[in-house]
């Protein structure tokens, strides 16, 4: 079952690079108006629209690299967590550390969530389209107790060393 | 919270082996512990003694834990 959730973490990030490189590619063109693409888009706005919906493209081509980079490092992290709970060596003070990164990585992906849905509010207000985004607590209530769980396994490890230090 | 990497328990094992000319081998064989424990223990680089070992051992020795443990003020 670890295998399977291990190969599952790192087809997820290669998916995340693929999406990452796409995106990137795709806004790139996008705005740089390669093939009259950007006119295409910008052709459904009214003109006193457009500065604002370029905007809104040029955050989310800003957005796509930092939450590809806090992806793999928490997706990364994660399958060797999992990896060592596999082989019975889960408290630990390295999973302590990666589950503190992967914290902070969530983190940052919340933060950025925060800036795209600021994002899409003011292009929506400035264009008279709806750019969808919600407001989700799930991945607020996930940072803290990522931390939490750094915390506990850190003491797991002390522990374990303990244990392992009685005769 | 005392330094752990400063020992203030001092084991005194190998006096104790020493008086009662037995080898940690004997030892271990007597308590049913791994000569690799016993040898951590002789050697002050265990981090706690269950009582369980301690009786064992004082009972194959015939010693109190006093007579294998110290703490050294310095």
């Amino acid at each position: 079952m670890f295998s399977a959730i291990i190969t599952c973490l790192r087809v997820a990030n290669w998916l995340n690079w693929i999406a990452a490189t796409l995106l990137t590619v795709f806004f790139a063109v996008l705005l740089s108006d390669a093939g009259g693409l950007r006119a295409d888009v910008f052709a459904g706005f009214d003109s006193s629209a457009h500065e604002t919906v370029r905007d809104y493209l040029y955050g989310i081509l800003a957005l796509v690299l930092p939450i590809a980079v806090a992806v793999h490092m928490l997706l990364v992290r994660l399958a060797a967590l999992v990896r060592d709970a596999a082989e019975g060596i889960a408290f630990s003070e390295i999973n302590a550390a990666r589950l503190r990164v992967m914290g902070w990585s969530l983190l940052a992906i919340n933060i950025a969530d925060l800036f795209y849905g600021w994002m899409s509010v003011r292009a929506s207000e400035g264009s008279g389209e709806y750019f969808g985004w919600s407001f989700t607590l799930t991945g607020w209530i996930a940072v803290p107790l990522l931390f939490v769980l750094a915390h506990v396994f850190r003491e797991g490890a002390q522990m374990r060393e303990d244990l392992e230090g009685t005769i | 919270m005392p330094n752990d990497d400063a020992h203030r328990i001092s084991v005194r094992l190998d006096d104790v082996l020493r008086e009662r000319e037995m080898t940690l081998t004997d030892l271990s064989e007597r308590v049913g512990l791994t000569l690799a424990n016993l040898s951590i223990l002789k050697t002050g680089k265990a981090k706690a003694i269950r009582f369980s070992t301690l009786e064992a051992i004082c009972r194959e020795l015939e010693c109190q834990p006093g007579d294998l443990l110290a703490y050294d003020k310095t």
